[in-house]
């Protein structure tokens, strides 16, 4: 028997995530596990629904990065279709994908992450009202880069959380050319915002420089869709290559069934996907900015790939540091920025061809894209009537799942030694943001919830609870 | 603000009916008069919002809004999420710059999405916005304790409300949904067919979910999917004003700005023998989805979204959830259809049980779909009233 410690949000206050540590007999840290407290059931309740409102169904995976369930779901349906949508859909869906990718990595980076670096230690003012007070003039820019995102994706998707635009064989309204002047204007002023941000942050990056270099470097594979070789948020092959660099496997996303297998375990609702040649642990994969940006050659846009270099130069080729997610964030804003921009100047995103009708059929089909959180699978089966009869998500978050686990062991491992069941605040912080740089969305994850409450607790060889740490 | 808001309607009072137990709110005193400046300042910002230069943005800062008479004491504000996708917190955040301004009105008790504070115990607060439907037990307990400690409790979004999307599970046995994520999805590797089922560490699911009103006694709700921020932040105002938030009770197709043909009483005739779902029809962009003969939930829907889907050249989803004066969604939408569309042809075509109760099965009053049962006294028999 061992001991285990718990994180989890206090007593019994919402179903969030919460960490336990398990101690063996001489008070060694064994094993960590990070628990997910909630399931909803998309893969059983899609069944019987028609495929054609599965991208106004699964937006409600999460509220967070909608736009990537909308999207990856109406190209699961054009697959399932067998229609190649016509350019200008393509284009406005993209679009819509980089106002997202903006809202989401300004919501993480400035609401949830930068309060961590301002206030060490100042708990009450770790929020964004307390930045408000020692910083207004990056709360305004927080808030600004947040809305020329969200302000873009009320105007492309109809609604800026949970959006309705695309739907199977294009999209239902193309922009006007008013609404390509506004946009230009939002996502320049996104362009500005997140440069200025991004060399703001530069400063906390070089500042840490010996923390971040040995705080949870994991040893994973990194999966992420390139195009050309270049880092892709839309619509690419999948890129699986090692710790090293190697690439494993490039492959077309419709046999993701052939490369990729989940666990179950019985201690969360979410489950742990790996690479199935290498098998369960060997085959863990990360998602997201760092795995996007480690798994590309380069980045197409200039602003962006120049960012890349340095980043580069700073830390190596392929990093696997766990921090550096937050870095490779700000980096991405840049891109989709800079993207978006490229698809504002394309003369191919305001035609009259932006929908192709289709007869109602049967079939199978996959969709993937890069959420914010990473590689998002989308996977409907239906019957001649359309109605849908299996349906399998992948989210996000999933991917990060087994090395957020991990990132947490290795955190917990440095601080917590033989005898020791007191988990201190400082170890505590630490562990949780180790789970804040990979931007778990729990809601979306277990097509589940939740920001970081947290509530940590440690138990013993016997299986007691000995020592118990909350926050929410 | 549009005129919606401001009307006076039943509303407020039908839903009251709907509540078993429910006391008169008095929102207390020291609150009001508090700051009455804020309904003006906060509607010369939102003009500002409208104003497409960005760079020239003067909010004013926390100390002037403050300057007014020292108010006794904050109202203290709860916000949490249960089983939902956080999209209702964020909506809140899509206030953009009166984000600051609205939420330094409140004294933050606890808030996941925008605060990071040490407690352990759920906090004493006059008003809890809950998002999310009650999906496992954990909820249930959290959402009593919750109701125990607020002085207003306040369902925030459709599935806090009528159950949501979340709530489309109801159609099916909880095993079967289980069973169908953890070992039947094409990609588990789960020979061992193992489930998450570990109830020290995880909490267990609830056999149906279920909107916040039927676990506790609620003050107002606040529909949506998402709510429209404007929507939240009147509601806030209005309650900070110590006046009775209100909500529009008009149906969609009122609010909708496309064109539609009048139907008079005793027209007997369909707008249309054909039905087309949205991938087959051409979508005309400013005619009515229903006289297209495709599928649009506005007639059963209450308004106040500001038709943002039917604009976008989508139809109706129903995400705002029935009017109040009808009995509930599904059924108030097959009357609707009834006159207007073939609706054998309907059925054929389109999902009418996840399209007319995709947003409120679990508020409604038909019995749950229970496999394994004989019927609905049987299940009753075995399983207590109260499911």
């Amino acid at each position: 028997m061992n001991k285990t410690i718990n994180i989890a949000p206090t007593s019994r206050v919402e179903g969030h995530g919460k960490v336990s540590l398990q101690l063996n007999e001489s008070g060694e840290l064994i094993d960590a596990r990070f628990h997910v407290m909630e399931f909803r059931g998309f893969e059983k309740f899609c069944q019987g629904r028609k495929v054609w409102e599965m991208p106004r169904i699964t937006t409600r995976a999460c509220g967070i990065c909608p736009i990537s369930h909308h999207l990856a779901s109406a190209k699961a349906c054009d697959d399932l279709f067998g229609v190649q949508i016509p350019l200008t859909a393509q284009l406005t869906r993209e679009l819509l994908h980089m106002g997202q990718i903006v809202h989401s990595h300004a919501l993480h980076f400035y609401y949830l992450a930068a309060p961590d670096f301002l206030f060490p230690g100042l708990e009450a003012k770790r929020n964004v009202l307390g930045v408000n007070e020692k910083s207004p003039d990056l709360v305004k820019q927080a808030i600004e880069l947040r809305k020329m995102g969200q302000e873009s994706n009320q105007i492309i998707g109809g609604k800026a959380i949970h959006p309705v635009t695309a739907l199977p064989g294009g999209i239902s309204k193309p922009l006007t050319h008013e609404e390509v002047q506004t946009l230009k204007g939002y996502f320049q002023r996104a362009l500005d915002l997140s440069l200025s941000g991004l060399s703001l942050a530069k400063n906390i990056f070089d500042d840490n420089r010996e923390f971040i270099l040995n705080y949870a470097n994991l040893n994973t594979n990194f999966l992420g869709l390139v195009k050309k070789g270049k880092m892709e948020m839309y619509d690419g092959n999948l890129r699986l290559i090692n710790p090293h660099g190697e690439t494993l496997e490039e492959f077309n996303p419709s046999s993701y069934l052939e490369h990729i297998g989940e666990r179950t375990e019985d201690w969360s609702w979410l489950k742990f996907p790996f690479y199935k040649k290498q098998g369960w642990p060997d085959g863990i994969y990360r998602v997201g900015p760092l795995a996007r940006i480690n798994a590309a050659d380069e980045i197409s846009t200039p602003k962006a790939n120049e960012l890349l270099h340095e980043f580069r130069e700073k830390y190596g080729r392929y990093p696997g540091h766990t921090l550096l997610f937050h870095y490779a964030r700000l980096i991405e804003t840049v891109y989709a920025a800079e993207r978006a921009l490229e698809i504002l100047d394309d003369s191919n995103l305001i035609t009259n061809n932006f929908r192709q009708k289709l007869k109602i059929q049967g079939g199978e089909g996959v969709g993937v894209i890069e959420a914010p959180r990473g590689t998002l699978i989308h996977h409907y089966e239906a019957d001649d009537t359309g109605s849908i009869t299996k349906a399998n998500l992948i989210v996000s978050t999933i991917g990060n799942n087994p090395s957020m686990n991990q990132a947490v062991l290795e955190v917990a491992k440095d601080h917590i030694k033989g005898g020791e069941e007191e988990l201190s605040e400082e170890v505590f912080n630490r562990i949780e943001m180790a789970i804040r740089a990979h931007d778990p969305c729990l809601s979306c994850a277990t097509h589940a919830i939740g920001q970081m409450p947290l509530h940590c607790t440690v138990y013993n060889h016997e299986g007691k609870k000995v020592s118990e740490h909350v926050k929410d | 603000m549009s005129e919606e808001y401001n009307q006076v309607d039943d509303f407020f009072e039908a839903e009251k009916k709907n509540i078993d137990n429910n006391e008169e709110i008095e929102f207390p005193k020291e609150y009001q008069d508090q700051d009455e400046s804020y309904t003006n300042e906060s509607e010369s910002s939102s003009e500002k919002n409208d104003d497409a230069d960005f760079g020239n943005e003067e909010e004013p800062s926390p100390e002037e809004s403050n300057q007014n008479k020292a108010p006794t004491r904050k109202p203290r504000l709860l916000l949490t999420a249960l089983g939902g996708c956080n999209g209702c917190h964020i909506t809140i955040l899509d206030l953009h710059e009166e984000l600051i301004d609205v939420l330094s009105k409140f004294e933050i008790v606890r808030a996941s999405v925008i605060a990071d504070m040490n407690r352990t115990e759920i906090p004493e607060c006059d008003i809890a916005l809950i998002e999310g439907a009650v999906c496992n037990k954990e909820n249930e307990e959290v959402l009593k304790e919750i109701r125990g400690k607020a002085e207003m409790l306040i369902p925030l979004g459709s599935c806090a409300c009528y159950g949501g999307i979340p709530g489309l599970r109801n159609y099916y046995e909880i095993d079967s949904v289980i069973k169908e994520a953890y070992i039947d999805a094409p990609s588990n590797v789960n020979k061992e067919e193992k489930l998450p089922n570990d109830y020290s560490q995880i909490p267990e699911m609830l056999k149906h979910v279920k909107p916040v009103d039927k676990v506790v006694n609620v003050d107002f709700m606040i529909p949506g999917c998402p709510p429209v921020p404007r929507v939240i932040k009147s509601a806030l105002v209005d309650i900070l004003e110590g006046k009775e938030p209100r909500l529009p009770t008009k149906n969609l197709c009122d609010e909708c700005t496309r064109t539609h043909a009048e139907i008079k009483p005793g027209d007997r005739s369909f707008f249309t023998f054909k039905i087309d779902t949205v991938i087959e029809s051409d979508l005309d962009p400013d005619k009515c989805f229903i006289e297209q003969g495709v599928l649009c939930m506005g007639p059963a829907t209450r308004s106040g979204c500001e038709g943002r889907c039917t604009s976008a050249g989508m139809p109706c989803r129903g995400c705002m959830g029935p009017n109040p004066e009808a009995i509930e969604q599904g059924s108030e939408m097959s009357n609707a259809m009834a006159p207007m569309l073939p609706i054998g042809a309907l059925i054929q075509k389109e999902d009418l049980a996840g399209t007319f109760y995709r947003y409120a099965l679990p508020s409604s009053i038909l019995p749950k779909v229970v496999k394994g049962y004989k019927d609905i006294r049987d299940y009753k028999k075995r399983n207590g009233n109260n499911e």
